[in-house]
């Protein structure tokens, strides 16, 4: 609804919208920024906790260059301008489980600046075609790609947990997290939508798990989301009034509070008000933003150089004054970075240019399939075998996995090569067509990621009917049983054969083919993956079947 | 059971400390550990060091594990840290027996030693009186100087040796030139925080008390090095500081630079006599060339000094929220207080005035319409000044400085407590060495004619720190300071 809505504001040509986003990252080391206590998650409360992270007095910090290393990758991934020497800077504010009562950060000089970004915009197949936003799709072979500037990258870290025991009357504080090392990523106002914003988000995401930045994209721990957010009538130009939005923890809570607040500042322009500044918080439950404080409210940081840490450098092959050796190369870890997502679409869309088209790819990413995709792909021998995976996953697998979002457990419970294997198997004929999705809805609900393809089709006995006479047999047998069908052939064929196709499936549970169906009416239509939307909804198999049945 | 029969090191400075309880030098003792790690480090096979066996005093700022650490504060009045600092540690790993934690003023801001748990009083105040009740004792005795006070007075008074302390702004060589010892403040950098309370990161520099130099050397190669711990130390590898008779007995002439700056209004003739006869004295000797020079920033050097320092310590302080550690308040109104309130509470009951004071100064100075104005400012100062230093060491070859660290006689404590001074005159002596993270060591060079000791500066080039303590034994050894010693006494 709120979705809409605001597409409805942005579409008017009365609004837009500046969006940019402020994105903390917890860096996978195994240490913690400035202490040598462990960064694991889930342990026991208070168990990972040196001097320095419950900031007993005389304790100092001590940098770990595998933050500066990760940020660094960061830093390249998002092509920006990194800064040799940089400082941290201590942001002073009370507040329980911050032990110190400051944090360190680099809030005037980061290590990294002015970046730039390109991500695709996940777009549905169907809008991309209609839109008239999106034309520049030069090629068929391309992405809609937008580009979002950074305007820094800063190391700083994390802090406690407070946990509200309200029956207790009592805040308890948890310090394992204190100390963890994060990165703030700081966007420039370039995105326009909250479309925009998610693509831009999950683009990010999947280059901070593919350079070993970050863990798991299990968002709740990995990201943590600001996102400011400024409605301007078309006809003036942007004041600085923004509103922020803090601590999203989720790609669709960005989206929604995007949404919410365009409509809502929307309101607020339309009625002649201006937009105050303010610091907002998103409901997750209600699906609204609230209020939190208002600019006059800001608290002032109190910003001043850590003075327990000396300057952090950085060198390249360039420098020939020789540094010291632990410190970190910028070109040698240019030299070990993975290949980016972007370059990686480029080579996949290269690698099975013979049957995936960028569009298809595009579709991939928006479903967050194309990491699953390529595991897949790898599994199996030709391309005719990955063409036909590649349609099962965009339409049966869509639809178990909600539109992609059930997509991590979906992948985790049928690995690749469990679906490769189901994929021979249906090029084989060994299982049909229409108990393809049975099967892999029953897949995904299995726990056992080890059982093999053969326990399932036994289990269930989902082994198609291929003998020639047997479904000859069922197919006498349905037109004995259905009279009525064959008067209506002779005025109706095609709903007829539908009837036919219907009651023989539902009778059989999906097993007989559906060419072998289609045998009594002496036709053998090729079953063409790229066209045949042939996935039966639900459990009896009563799916369509827009064969060419003459 | 303490046994007094024994005669043993750490048996006589325990005697003498109780003995003159009335100089307050400790806030806590570890008489009862002390005696134990005598006897078992006297079974032991003695190792090398120099120290092994001496009773020492460390500073209460100086973290000590599971042994009270209270800075004299009542905030930190039951804090007992889970961890050592690294120089206490080498210590105790060179044989050092610690035997008190010392007195000093709270977190080591002042010139009196005066925190929480009552003033030091100058040893060389009994030299004159005995003061016999807690009225007439503010009279009759003297302040000891500060921060370290307790350190200096111990040491003085001859009850250790050896004893450690810490120099901001000129917290060691103020009560050295006070209680008629040695201070040095060694370059900033050269030896671990780690564990020492932060007052103010950026000047902060641990130190020691001796009543030679040697010792003072011997103290410094045995915790100078390398530590991980402390991110801010020389990343250059320590060479072994080399004593009176190790170095070489090459008498080159020494140049020493008397800056004009020093000689300011507020120094007494007797004070600015003792530094011109020195002057004098060494002249005669041949071995010393003397230079009048200027130090151009000079004028901003207290300014930038109170504004840097109560910022860094206005944000150090802000851990003290009586959560994990410390002073908690226990005035809650459970329906109505919030956690900010407690906050203010818990602050408002056990930080000092001058504590406070510095807080508030600090925050106002952080604030982002005054950063640029002040800190940054402060900063641009400070590197001015460390530059103007560095000018006179390296361009007019100036081998190192001489100047007083104090200006007077010490105030008795009945009239400290009329004052209501934040920052002193006197850190103007000191703390240029700070902002410009130089060493310094303050010696004594005679008695005053109302009987207390007068000590002198000398400031060297950064990281010289072994060119400096050579120069002070030649110059010491011009002369013979009577040292005073209570402990016989006892």
């Amino acid at each position: 609804m709120a979705a809409a809505a605001a597409a409805a504001v942005l579409s008017s040509g009365r609004f837009y919208a500046l969006i940019g986003f402020e994105i903390h990252v917890k860096l996978a080391t195994t240490t913690k920024m400035f202490s040598s206590s462990s960064s694991a998650p889930a342990q026991a409360t208070n168990s990972q906790v040196t001097p320095h992270d419950m900031a007993l007095p005389g304790s100092m910090p001590y940098f770990n260059r595998a933050c500066l290393e990760a940020g660094v990758r960061a830093a390249l991934g998002l092509n920006c301008q990194i800064n040799k020497a940089s400082h941290f800077e201590r942001k002073h504010y009370f507040y329980p489980d911050s032990p110190s009562g400051y944090q360190i950060t680099q809030q005037r000089f980061p290590f990294a600046s002015n970046g730039v970004f390109k991500y695709p915009l996940l777009v549905k197949r169907d809008k991309l075609k209609s839109s008239t936003k999106y034309k520049f799709v030069d090629t068929p072979k391309s992405f809609v790609l937008k580009q979002c500037r950074i305007e820094r990258i800063q190391l700083e870290h994390d802090t406690g947990r407070s946990i509200h025991d309200e029956p207790q009357h009592c805040t308890l504080i948890d310090l394992n997290r204190c100390g963890t090392g994060l990165i703030e990523i700081v966007t420039k106002p370039d995105i326009q939508s909250s479309l925009e914003g998610e693509s831009f988000l999950r683009e990010l995401n999947r280059l901070l798990l593919k350079y070993g930045i970050c863990e798991t994209s299990g968002l709740e721990t990995a990201l943590r989301i600001d996102a400011n957010v400024s409605l301007h009538r078309t006809d003036t130009k942007p004041d600085g009034s923004r509103v922020e939005i803090k601590n999203l923890g989720s790609f669709i809570d960005v989206r929604q509070a995007i949404d919410f607040e365009i409509k809502r500042q929307e309101q607020i322009l339309s009625a002649n008000s201006s937009i105050e500044k303010e610091t907002r918080t998103y409901d997750t439950n209600k699906h609204q933003t609230i209020h939190l404080r208002r600019k006059e409210d800001q608290i002032d940081y109190r910003f001043m150089i850590e003075p327990n840490l000396p300057p952090l450098y950085l060198y390249d092959d360039s420098d020939k004054h020789k540094y010291q050796k632990d410190l970190v190369n910028i070109d040698e870890i240019k030299r070990d970075l993975p290949i980016s997502p972007l370059e990686e679409r480029k080579e996949i869309l290269e690698k099975y240019k013979d049957f995936l088209t960028a569009e298809h790819l595009n579709e991939l990413l928006r479903l967050d399939m194309n990491d699953y995709f390529c595991d897949v792909m790898s599994q199996l021998d030709n391309n005719h075998l990955r063409h036909i995976a590649l349609e099962v996953l965009l339409n049966d697998v869509k639809s178990i996995s909600f539109d992609g979002r059930k997509i991590r457990k979906f992948a985790q419970a049928v690995s690749p090569s469990l679906f490769a294997d189901i994929i021979n198997h249906v090029d084989q004929r060994i299982i049909t067509r229409f108990s393809l999705y049975t099967l892999l809805t029953l897949c995904n609900k299995n726990r056992d990621s080890t059982r093999t393809l053969k326990s399932f089709l036994d289990e269930h006995n989902m082994y198609a009917i291929n003998d020639q006479n047997q479904m000859e047999q069922i197919c006498s047998k349905a037109l004995e049983e259905n009279p009525k069908q064959i008067v209506r052939y002779q005025t109706n064929p095609k709903k007829a054969i539908e009837q036919l196709h219907a009651s023989v499936c539902k009778k059989y549970h999906g097993h007989p083919h559906v060419y072998s169906i289609l045998f009594f009416s002496n036709d053998f239509p090729t079953i063409s993956f790229d066209e045949a939307n042939t996935t039966p909804t639900n459990h009896d198999g009563s799916g369509s079947t827009k064969t060419n049945t003459n | 059971m303490l046994s007094n029969k024994t005669s043993s090191a750490v048996r006589s400075a325990i005697n003498a400390i109780q003995h003159y309880k009335v100089l307050n030098i400790l806030t806590h003792d570890c008489f009862e550990t002390a005696l134990e790690t005598e006897q078992k480090i006297s079974t032991e096979k003695k190792n090398d060091s120099p120290l092994h066996g001496r009773p020492i005093l460390i500073k209460d700022n100086f973290c000590l594990r599971d042994t009270l650490t209270t800075c004299a504060s009542k905030m930190l009045a039951n804090f007992r840290p889970p961890y050592t600092s690294t120089i206490v540690q080498r210590l105790i790993d060179h044989g050092c027996i610690i035997v008190g934690k010392t007195n000093m003023d709270e977190f080591a801001m002042g010139t009196a030693s005066w925190g929480a748990f009552g003033p030091v009083a100058n040893p060389w105040s009994l030299t004159k009186t005995m003061a016999t009740n807690e009225e007439t004792s503010k009279t009759v005795l003297h302040i000891a100087g500060g921060s370290s006070g307790g350190s200096a007075a111990a040491v003085g008074a001859n009850f250790v040796s050896i004893a450690v302390g810490s120099d901001t702004g000129g917290s060691i060589r103020n009560p050295a030139a006070r209680c008629g010892c040695y201070g040095f403040k060694p370059s900033y950098g050269l030896l671990s925080r780690h564990g020492l309370v932060t007052l103010v990161n950026s000047f902060d520099a641990p130190g020691f008390f001796a009543r030679n130099i040697d010792d003072l050397i011997y103290a410094t190669n045995a915790v100078a090095g390398s530590d991980g711990a402390d991110a801010t130390l020389s990343s250059k590898p320590f060479q072994a500081l080399k004593t009176s008779s190790e170095s070489s007995k090459e008498k080159k002439r020494i140049v020493i630079g008397l800056p004009d700056d020093y000689d300011i209004r507020a120094l007494s003739t007797e004070y600015r006599s003792c530094w011109q006869d020195l002057v004098h004295q060494l002249t005669e000797t041949g071995e010393f060339l003397f230079r009048r020079v200027q130090i151009p920033h000079k004028p901003y050097a207290n300014a930038a000094y109170t504004i840097l320092s109560s910022s860094e310590i206005a944000s150090n302080m802000a851990r003290y929220d009586g959560i994990r550690y410390g002073h908690h308040t226990k005035n809650i109104d459970e329906s109505k207080d919030t956690y900010e309130t407690i906050l203010k509470k818990t602050r408002d009951e056990s930080f000092g005035e001058r504590v406070r004071g510095r807080i508030l100064a600090g925050n106002y100075y952080l604030l982002e319409e005054n950063y640029e104005k002040y800190f940054v400012q402060s900063q641009r100062v400070r590197r001015a000044i460390a530059n103007d230093y560095r000018k006179l060491f390296e361009e007019d070859k100036i081998d190192c400085l001489l100047t007083p660290v104090v200006s007077d006689d010490p105030i008795t404590l009945a009239e400290y407590e009329q004052s209501n001074e934040i920052f002193s005159d006197n850190d103007g002596f000191t703390v240029d060495a700070n902002l410009a993270g130089l060493p310094a060591l303050s010696f004594p060079v005679r008695i005053s004619s109302k009987g207390f000791p007068i000590g002198l500066q000398i400031i060297g080039p950064f990281m010289q720190d072994q060119a400096l303590l050579s120069i002070a034994q030649r110059i010491c050894s011009t002369y013979h300071f009577p040292f005073l010693d209570l402990s016989t006494q006892v």
